[in-house]
C-alpha cells in the first residue's frame, strides 16, 4: 500500500491510500470520493508531464510512497 | 491519513477492486484471496525477484520499517525519561547538607546574649585599627607630595612678566652638567625657545651702538653699554621662588621701602603731537570784523607803486641791490608790518607766545639727530650734484652763490636802467676805439668785443655769457654751470672718467653703487695669491727634500730602481700632502663667482629669455620667421638709436619716451616743449 498525495496548487490536497497496481481509473473515483468532483471531470499528471492515461496503473506511471500529483479539470478534449 | 483505510477499502470493493491491507486488523484474512506468508515468499525463489514478490513484500517491509520508528521512538523516550530522573535526582542531591539555620542552632540565646559584648568590643577595635591605618597612610602621602613650600630658594631662569596671566608654562630642571657646582633652576622650555627666537631675530638686525629709543626711563645706562655682554658675559635673566607664591626679589624690594620704578605713562594721542606747532591762530578762534569797503584809489596810481617796486631807482640804491643780489639771492623782503606791529597792546604778549612756539619747534627738530650715515649720503648727493665745482682748481675760494641761467634771467627781470645806461656807454667807448685800435683789437685779446658790436638784437644774457665766457677764458678755468639747472652732458673727448660718467647718465653702464664688487675682487686675487704661495712653499719644500735625500748616504747604497721607487712614493706623499692643504684653501676661502652671459652676433648682451630662445633656436636648428627677425633687428636699431642720444635731448622723436610725451601723444595733443 502507499499513500499519494494529490493536490490542485488551489487549496485542495488530499492524500489517498491505494495500491501501486491500481489502475488510473481506479484511483481517479477513490480521488473523486475524496474530493467531491466527478471522476470524468478529474486530470491527473505529474508536474510538467503529459496527463495520466486511465487505462495505466500507477506503477507504470512510477508513482510510489509518497509521491504527489496534480490535480487538474478535465474538459474532455 | 486523511482518508482511512477503511473507508477507501469500502469503495474499492464496490469498484471490485481487492481492498487494501489494513495494519492491525485481519481485514485481509476475511475476505478475498491473500498473500501469501512469509516463510513461503522466502523458501525457494530470491526475494523482490518479480513484481509480485515485490508487492507482497511490500506490506511487511512498511511494517518493519514503522516499527523500527516506534521503537526508535520509545528508545529515545525512555532515554530522556532515564535523564530527566537523573537531573532530578542530581538537584535534589545538592540540597542536602547543613544550612545556615543548622548552623546557629548549637547555641542558645542566653549564650549568645552574653557574647554580644565581646562581638562589640571587638568591632570597635578593628574599627579602631582601620582608621589608625588610614591616617598614618594619609600623613605618609602628604609627606610624598610636592607642594609649593618644596620649591622655595629654586631660581627660575625667567623673567617674571614673561609668564603671561592666565596661561600654563610647564618648568622643568634646566641641563646642566652633573658635576657642575650650580644651583638647580628652573625653565620653561617654550619661553626658552622663543627667547632664543627673539635673540636671533636681534642678531639679525643691524644693531646700532646708540640707540636713544632704548635708553630705560631713568635716563641712566652704563657707558658704552653695547659692550657688556662682551665682558660681563650674558645678563641672565632669573628670579628666585620663596616658596609663598611670590619671588624673592620681589620680598627684597618691598623690604627695602623702593617701590617699583615708575612707568612712563604715554599719552596715545602721539599723531596730534606730531603735528608741528602753527605758529598762528586757529581760524576758527579769530573774530574777524568785516572792514568797511572803502572806494579804491585810481589804479594808475597804484600801477606806479608797482613800477617802483620792479624798478627801483638808479644810484645807490641800485648798488645795494646788486650786493644782496650777491650774498643772498633769495633774500625776501621783510615785511614792514613788523614796525607797525609794534604798537600794538597785545604785541607783547603775541611774542612771546611766538617765541615760545619757535623754541619748542627748534628744540624738536635738534632731538631728530642724524644719523652718520644719513649725513655722509646727504653730502654725497650734494657732491654729485655739483662735480665740476669740486674739480675746480678754486674750490677754495668760490663763493657759496651759483649763477645760472635761471637766476641770470631773474635777476634781468629787474635790471635797472643804469646798467643798460652804462652798457650803452660801453659800447660807445668801443665804437670809437674800434677805428684805432684796428685790427689788433679784432685780433681777439677781447674776444667779446665784436659780438657786443652786432648784439643789438640780442639779448642781455647771452651779452653777459658772452662776458662770463671771456673771463673765464682769461682765468683758465671754469666753473661748469649750465642753463636749465641741470648739468651739461659729459663728452668722449675728456678721458676715460667723464666717458665712464657718460655712459652711466645714459644708463648705458649700470653699476652699483656699494664697494661689493671691489672687495670681492680683492678677495678673489688674495686667494689666488694664497693658492699660488701654497703651491711655491710646497714645491720649495720637496726640492730641499729631494736635495737632502740626495746628498744623504742613503741614496748612494740604493740601486737605480730602488731610487726610482723611493722618488715615487716620496712624490706620491708629497702630492697627497699638497693637495689636502689645498682642499683646505679652498673649502675655507674659494667663494666662486659663476655669471652665465650670453652674446648675441651683434655683441649684445642677451637677458634670460633671449638667451633661453637663442638656445633653443640652435638646438632646434631652425631660427624665427622673417617677420620676427625684422621685429628684433628694429629692436635692436632701436636700442642703439637710443644709447646713442643724449638724456637732455628733448626734441628728437626720443623724446617721446618721457612721461610726457607719452601722455600727449596718448591725448593727441601736439606740441613741442619749450625749455
Amino acid at each position: 500500500m502507499i499513500i499519494v498525495t494529490v493536490n490542485d496548487r488551489l487549496g485542495t490536497k488530499a492524500q489517498i491510500p491505494c495500491l501501486a497496481s491500481d489502475p488510473v481509473k481506479v484511483f481517479k473515483a477513490m480521488v473523486a470520493s475524496r474530493v467531491g468532483r466527478p471522476a470524468h471531470e478529474i486530470m491527473l499528471k505529474r508536474q510538467g508531464e503529459r496527463p495520466f492515461k486511465d487505462h495505466l496503473t500507477l506503477e507504470d506511471y512510477g508513482v510510489s510512497n509518497g509521491v504527489q500529483l496534480d490535480l487538474e479539470l478535465d474538459t474532455g478534449d | 491519513m486523511d482518508l482511512s483505510v477503511e473507508e477507501a477499502n469500502k469503495i474499492r470493493v464496490a469498484m471490485g477492486m481487492k481492498p487494501l491491507p489494513v495494519p492491525g486488523g485481519s481485514a485481509p484474512t476475511d475476505t478475498g484471496p491473500t498473500f501469501k506468508e512469509k516463510k513461503s515468499s522466502d523458501s525457494d525463489e530470491e526475494p523482490a525477484s518479480t513484481l509480485e514478490t515485490r508487492s507482497a513484500a511490500a506490506y511487511d517491509n512498511w511494517r518493519e520499517l514503522q516499527d523500527e520508528a516506534d521503537a526508535k521512538a520509545k528508545r529515545e523516550a525512555k532515554a530522556a525519561a532515564i535523564k530527566k530522573e537523573r537531573e532530578k535526582a542530581q538537584r535534589f542531591a545538592k540540597l542536602d547538607g547543613k544550612g545556615l539555620a543548622d548552623d546557629a542552632a548549637d547555641e542558645d540565646d542566653m549564650a549568645w546574649l552574653k557574647g554580644t559584648k565581646k562581638r562589640q568590643k571587638k568591632i570597635e577595635k578593628s574599627e579602631r585599627m582601620r582608621k589608625e591605618l588610614e591616617e598614618r597612610e594619609w600623613q605618609a602621602q602628604a609627606a610624598l607630595q610636592y607642594t609649593e613650600a618644596d620649591l622655595a630658594g629654586v631660581k627660575v631662569g625667567h623673567e617674571v612678566d614673561d609668564f603671561g596671566e592666565g596661561e600654563d608654562q610647564i618648568l622643568v630642571l634646566k641641563d646642566t652638567a652633573v658635576d657642575q657646582e650650580e644651583e638647580d633652576e628652573l625653565e620653561a622650555v617654550a619661553l626658552r625657545e622663543k627667547e632664543k627666537l627673539q635673540e636671533k631675530l636681534d642678531s639679525k638686525k643691524r644693531k646700532r651702538a646708540y640707540d636713544p629709543n632704548d635708553m630705560d626711563e631713568a635716563g641712566q645706562g652704563s657707558i658704552l653699554a653695547q659692550y657688556d655682554e662682551d665682558i660681563d658675559g650674558k645678563k641672565r635673566k632669573a628670579f628666585t621662588l620663596d616658596g609663598q607664591g611670590r619671588t624673592v626679589e620681589e620680598v627684597l624690594l618691598e623690604a627695602s621701602g623702593k617701590s617699583k620704578p615708575k612707568k612712563v605713562t604715554l599719552s596715545l594721542d602721539i599723531l596730534k603731537d606730531d603735528t608741528p606747532v602753527n605758529d598762528y591762530m586757529d581760524i576758527s578762534e579769530i573774530k574777524v570784523r568785516k572792514p568797511k569797503k572803502k572806494k579804491s584809489k585810481s589804479t594808475r596810481r597804484k600801477r606806479a607803486d608797482d613800477d617802483d617796486d620792479i624798478f627801483p631807482m638808479p644810484g645807490e640804491d641800485t648798488a645795494e641791490h646788486e650786493a644782496m643780489d650777491v650774498d643772498e639771492p633769495k633774500a625776501t623782503p621783510k615785511p614792514k608790518k613788523d614796525l607797525t606791529n609794534e604798537s600794538f597792546v597785545d604785541d607783547d604778549d603775541l611774542q612771546a607766545n611766538l617765541a615760545a612756539q619757535r623754541r619748542e619747534a627748534l628744540k624738536k627738530r635738534k632731538n631728530m639727530k642724524m644719523r652718520p650715515e644719513d649725513l655722509a649720503r646727504q653730502l654725497r648727493e650734494e657732491a654729485s650734484a655739483t662735480p665740476d665745482v669740486m674739480d675746480t682748481t678754486e674750490d677754495a675760494d668760490e663763493p657759496g652763490l651759483v649763477i645760472d641761467e635761471t637766476t641770470e634771467f631773474v635777476s634781468n627781470l629787474q635790471r635797472s636802467a643804469s646798467e643798460e645806461r652804462e652798457e650803452e656807454r660801453r659800447r660807445l667807448r668801443r665804437k670809437s676805439s674800434q677805428p684805432s685800435n684796428g685790427i689788433a683789437s679784432m685780433g681777439g685779446i677781447n674776444s667779446a668785443d665784436p659780438e657786443g658790436d652786432v648784439d643789438t638784437g640780442q639779448s642781455y644774457a647771452e651779452v653777459e655769457d658772452a662776458r662770463d665766457r671771456s673771463e673765464s677764458h682769461a682765468r683758465s678755468v671754469s666753473v661748469d654751470v649750465t642753463g636749465t639747472g641741470l648739468d651739461q652732458e659729459e663728452t668722449v673727448d675728456r678721458g676715460l672718467g667723464s666717458t665712464l660718467r657718460l655712459l652711466k647718465q645714459r644708463g648705458v653702464i649700470e653699476t652699483s653703487e656699494n664697494g661689493d664688487q671691489n672687495a670681492f675682487f680683492r678677495e678673489r686675487q688674495r686667494f689666488l695669491a694664497d693658492k699660488q704661495k701654497a703651491e711655491a712653499a710646497a714645491e720649495r719644500l720637496a726640492k730641499e727634500q729631494r736635495e737632502r735625500d740626495r746628498t744623504s748616504g742613503k741614496w748612494s747604497h740604493m740601486t737605480p730602481r730602488e731610487r726610482e721607487e723611493h722618488a715615487r712614493r716620496l712624490n706620491s706623499q708629497r702630492d697627497q700632502l699638497e693637495s689636502r692643504k689645498l682642499a683646505e684653501i679652498f673649502n675655507k676661502e674659494y667663494k666662486p663667482n659663476v655669471q652665465l652671459d650670453y652674446v648675441d652676433e651683434f655683441g649684445r648682451h642677451m637677458n634670460q629669455k633671449e638667451a633661453f630662445k637663442h638656445l633653443s633656436h640652435q638646438f632646434h636648428g631652425k631660427g624665427s620667421g622673417n617677420q620676427k627677425t625684422q621685429k628684433h633687428l628694429d629692436k635692436i636699431a632701436a636700442e642703439k638709436k637710443r644709447l646713442a642720444q643724449s638724456s637732455l635731448d628733448t626734441s628728437q622723436a626720443g623724446a617721446m619716451s618721457n612721461a610726457q610725451g607719452q601722455q600727449s601723444k596718448k591725448h593727441k595733443q601736439a606740441g613741442v616743449r619749450l625749455q
